[in-house]
């Protein structure tokens, strides 16, 4: 059997101010580590990043878990001792955080961190680690010249790929990707998409990846995790689920999405030109679906009672009590 | 900062209906200068819009399409006369805007109002919403009696879709990032404006609320009888609009009516923004492009900025600059060997 990182029923609460709803309400995902791919979704305050902070075990206060596990290979990463999140952190699962483009060092050059954590993880002298390094940048499509650029000297999108490389320096099993693309102009975006699917494929690298725009998961990912309101209301494969939306907040991302193909005539009706929308500190709480308030189908029993998610088909799960 | 702008002798752009423009923009060039190095300085220029001209008429929903870094915000900032562009021409309803004084400057933003990029950043956290929309129609409008600026921020606020009841009395932290937005476009609309440019007005929104955004001023625009100029690095978008000018490093590729120009691109940089867009399609994002690809957009010394990153380019394109030419009815491009000939 293969081994998973498992999210079991997980809850974080960051209980500041008037807000009371928790970030992150029983969400449960399995991600084998053989080279599955995975892409999560979500609007923003639907609990994405707090999803990639929480398998990292990288929770800080006022934020806690109140519930729920996160395991790597069977053992409870949320309970791991300092020693053994060293040896989990980077070495097992690596993330990208969102603002990779700021998070390099600006006095450091190109090569410094990734020679830094070989230095320390690896123990290896600076000679062999300048090599790895500079094989590592190679890989990931930075030219030798500019290894001793300082961050402002690279363009966004080779900072990015920096972090990347960075990323992988350990030999990860998975990587998450925290919108990684998203302060990219699109022909760049494309280049790290294509890089990333490259990584995932050969190095049979298991990927998270976690963004706005549902449209960049085309052809990157397999499978697709739908949050909103910090649940996960559709899982499935990418394909049936871009194609055939059951959750009504699916339909409506789907609706909503502007690409080139789409008449933009055609959208018009999904625009809702008057200010309704929902916020984190907002979403109501209680044994509810937190979706009901701007669900067109919304029932009677969607204000009583909160769906279970529930299997459609096989590997195809909704949280709606339309299919219940 | 050392700006240096200059006029030339620029070519006449759009021309397709005998009415007069609102704003006519003839060879606008906007250099930076830049330092480098630690001990030694070098200066160089920086292109950051380099001999651009076009025209846009009352009434009209124009967006400017650019990728990080091709000069469209300075575009705008040059229009609204917040970035000094001293000797080029940049007309509003045939007045130069650089000779404007203290009074007609005044009068030139009642008229033109611009909503900024970032919605968590472009409100002050210190005022509510009232007092947001109310200053510029105070001091704009010369409108002071309390009860009416109240009422008028009332009706501003259900124009934009807002619950004026409800959000009067908020400050911005207290709103989401959709009806900040929203707060932003009532404070540009609040003078009463005849063209507002809207900079990225969509860029940090969810896809839904982008949408909402996006036919709200639309609607503002039939409603009010505005003229729209949008600026926006997404060419999905920039469909909602009638016109699209492409930009490339400061200079313009191509332009012509958004429908066109999506189904049929001539100018080769469009080609590639749009292959390289995401979109549902799965037969066709396969994302096979090189993963190696280099993210520089280098600019050469002579010949079409472009040249360095198109796959059609010849040696002409290395040598001298195409310029902006009328290729088929209203739609102009900068290219010596443009696509989709046959199907414009």
């Amino acid at each position: 059997m293969t081994e998973k990182l498992e999210v079991e029923d997980l809850q974080v609460r960051f209980d500041v101010g008037k807000r009371r709803a928790p970030a992150l309400d029983g969400v449960s995902l399995s991600v084998p580590l053989d080279g599955y791919t995975l892409g999560i979704v979500g609007e923003s305050g639907s609990g994405k990043t707090t999803l990639g902070m929480s398998v990292m075990n990288a929770i800080e206060p006022p934020g806690q878990v109140t519930r729920g596990r996160v395991s790597y290979a069977g053992k409870n990463v949320l309970e791991f001792s300092d020693k053994e999140l060293r040896a989990y952190r980077w070495e097992k699962v690596s993330m990208v955080y969102q603002s990779a483009m700021n998070s390099l060092n600006p006095v450091k050059r190109a090569i410094d961190p990734i020679v830094e954590v070989l230095q320390e993880h690896r123990q290896m002298p600076k000679e062999e680690a300048l090599e790895v390094a500079s094989k590592l940048l190679l890989d990931v499509g930075i030219k030798s010249i500019h290894f001793r650029d300082y961050p402002h000297e690279l363009s966004g999108g080779m900072r990015q790929r920096v972090v990347i490389a960075l990323a992988l320096a350990l030999s990860p099993r998975l990587l998450i990707a925290d919108e990684p693309t998203s302060a990219l102009d699109v022909v760049t975006q494309k280049n790290i998409l294509s890089l990333l699917k490259q990584k995932a494929s050969i190095q049979g690298l298991s990927l998270v990846f976690i963004t706005h725009e549902i449209s960049v998961l085309n052809g990157l990912v397999d499978h697709v995790a739908v949050m909103y309101a910090g649940e996960i209301v559709e899982q499935g494969e990418l394909r049936k689920v871009l194609s055939d939306p059951k959750h009504p907040y699916t339909e409506m991302l789907l609706g909503t999405l502007l690409t080139l193909d789409t008449d933009i005539n055609k959208v018009a009706h999904q625009a809702v030109v008057s200010g309704r929308e929902t916020r984190a500190d907002r979403i109501p709480v209680g044994n509810l679906c937190k979706f009901a308030g701007r669900c067109k189908y919304a029932f009677d029993r969607c204000w009583k009672e909160r769906p279970e998610a529930r299997e459609i088909e096989k590997n195809w799960w909704v949280s709606c009590h339309k299919y219940q | 900062m050392g700006i240096v702008s200059q006029v030339s002798i620029a070519p006449t752009t759009v021309n397709e209906s005998g009415r007069d423009p609102i704003l006519e923009v003839r060879g606008l060039r906007v250099y930076f200068s830049k330092e480098s190095g630690l001990i030694i300085k070098k200066r160089s220029m920086v292109k950051a819009v380099d001999d651009i001209s076009f025209d846009i008429y009352p009434g009209e929903f124009v967006t400017i399409v650019g990728e990080t870094g091709s000069g469209k915000t300075t575009v705008a900032r040059c229009l609204m006369g917040l970035t000094k562009s001293h000797d080029c021409s940049i007309k509003y309803k045939g007045k130069e805007i650089s000779d404007m004084g203290g009074k007609e400057r005044i009068e030139h933003w009642r008229r033109v109002q611009m909503v900024f990029q970032d919605p968590y950043e472009s409100l002050n956290p210190m005022q509510n919403v009232f007092k947001i929309i109310s200053t510029p129609m105070r001091l704009l409008t010369k409108e002071s009696n309390p009860a009416k600026l109240r009422e008028k921020v009332a009706s501003l606020l259900a124009e934009v879709g807002l619950d004026a009841s409800e959000v009067m009395n908020r400050f911005p932290h207290q709103l989401s990032g959709g009806q900040r937005q929203r707060v932003n476009i009532a404070r540009a609309l609040a003078p009463g404006p005849e063209l507002l440019i809207a900079d990225e007005p969509i860029t940090m929104l969810d896809a839904e609320q982008r949408l909402n955004i996006l036919f709200l001023l639309k609607e503002l625009k039939q409603k009010r009888n505005l003229t729209v100029l949008m600026i926006t690095h997404d060419l999905a978008s920039a469909q909602i609009s009638d016109r699209m000018l492409i930009m490339y490093l400061g200079k313009l590729v191509e332009t012509g009516p958004s429908r066109e120009l999506v189904s049929a691109p001539h100018h080769p940089y469009v080609e590639l923004i749009m292959e390289s867009a995401p979109n549902l399609n799965f037969d066709k994002t396969i994302l096979n492009a090189n993963p190696l690809a280099t993210d520089d957009n280098p600019v050469p010394e002579k010949g079409c900025v472009y040249q360095p990153r198109c796959k059609y380019a010849t040696r002409e394109c290395s040598e001298t600059t195409p310029k902006l030419e009328e290729f088929s009815k209203g739609r102009f491009v900068a290219c010596y060997n443009p696509l989709n000939t046959k199907a414009a």
